[in-house]
């Protein structure tokens, strides 16, 4: 059976055809039983009529619109937030590094004996090593 | 570089993008632009609306670059995207705002589109007629069978990669696209 109607593989067959997938012989039935099936002769014919249908040109400033939009996403943040945003997260900065400058440093260390026991842990290592090896 | 020398060109130019190449994304965009476009205004039937959801579709896919792995073919995701927000654009109702009037007039001004070569008024008239009707007819189909018949009659998709796509079986999409040819031959028989 070739009419695509009456086929359960009518949808196989059409998009056969149309994809040009169709093997010669089958593609060569179809249109022999379209010539005498008024169905199958305008579902071919259709095609054509479809391809009638063009959609209109791509606006020319297309791809500036998008080229804007990714570069909008792009943007830091401070650019979007704008001043309103910006100028109270910024004193909120300065205040804590105020904050933590004025703090009261942490009880001084004893530098010199520091150094001291640094000098005393490198004569006793040169007590330890064999005499010239440092 | 058995892997790229396999690869389709599509999926080639957008690896290149997701390694910060600027140029393949235009590349992408100068092959893409007009197919993407001309679908999703078959699909909501206005200019405006189509070329505002191309460019959602674009930026979506010039966002999501970095994670991009070429596991279908490039169209395969650029139609699923496309078909997506053009299919939520005409859920959300964003459709019938701008197409109240559509039957008696283009609301956003512009003429429909006919093939060159008709020089006579009479014959341009004739073809702008014919060319309302498909147009009528097309979107007069069901979501899903309208989104399938468009990219297989005009983006040159066959029935495997809308089946991908569109995200239902294969044997589905064969129906899907057998329903809708046959809607459009019993409406447009009479111009054939
Ligand atoms: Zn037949």
């Amino acid at each position: 059976m070739t009419c695509l109607r009456e086929n359960e593989n009518g949808a196989d067959l059409l998009i056969g055809f149309l994809e040009g997938t169709l093997p010669e012989a089958a593609r060569n039935e179809l249109v022999a039983h379209a010539a005498e099936c008024s169905e199958c002769g305008e579902m071919l014919a259709v095609q054509a009529t479809l391809d009638a249908y063009e959609a209109p040109e791509v606006s020319a400033n297309f791809d500036a619109q998008l080229y804007a939009r990714i570069g909008a996403d792009k943007r830091p943040w401070w650019q979007f937030t704008g001043w309103k945003m910006a100028i109270p997260a910024a004193m909120a900065a300065m205040l804590a590094v105020g904050v933590w400058i004025r703090q009261p440093e942490p009880v001084a260390v004893d530098h010199p004996q520091d150094v001291q026991q640094l000098e005393q842990a490198l004569e006793d290592l040169e007590l330890l090593m064999p005499a010239g090896s440092l | 570089m058995e892997v790229a020398a396999t690869l389709e060109r599509d999926a080639q130019l957008m690896l290149r993008v997701r390694d910060g190449d600027e140029t393949s994304f235009a590349i992408l965009l100068e092959r893409h632009r007009s197919p993407v476009v001309h679908f999703v205004y078959r699909m909501v039937g206005n200019q405006a609306v189509a070329e505002e959801l191309a460019q959602e579709v674009f930026f979506r896919v010039y966002k999501s670059r970095a994670s991009y792995e070429p596991t279908a073919k490039f169209t395969t995701w650029l139609y699923r995207i496309a078909s997506h927000l053009a299919l939520n654009a005409i859920r959300d109702g964003k459709k019938r705002k701008y197409q109240q009037s559509l039957d008696q007039e283009r609301p956003d001004g512009t003429e429909i589109q006919v093939p060159d070569g008709e020089t006579s008024v009479e014959q341009r008239m004739v073809a702008q007629v014919r060319a309302a009707e498909v147009r009528q007819a097309i979107e007069a189909l069901p979501d899903k069978q309208r989104a399938a018949v468009l990219m297989h009659k005009y983006q040159g998709l066959g029935y495997a990669q809308i089946s991908a796509t569109l995200e239902v079986s294969e044997s589905a999409t064969k129906s899907l696209l057998f329903r809708a040819y046959e809607t459009l031959r019993v409406r447009l028989a009479h111009l054939a």
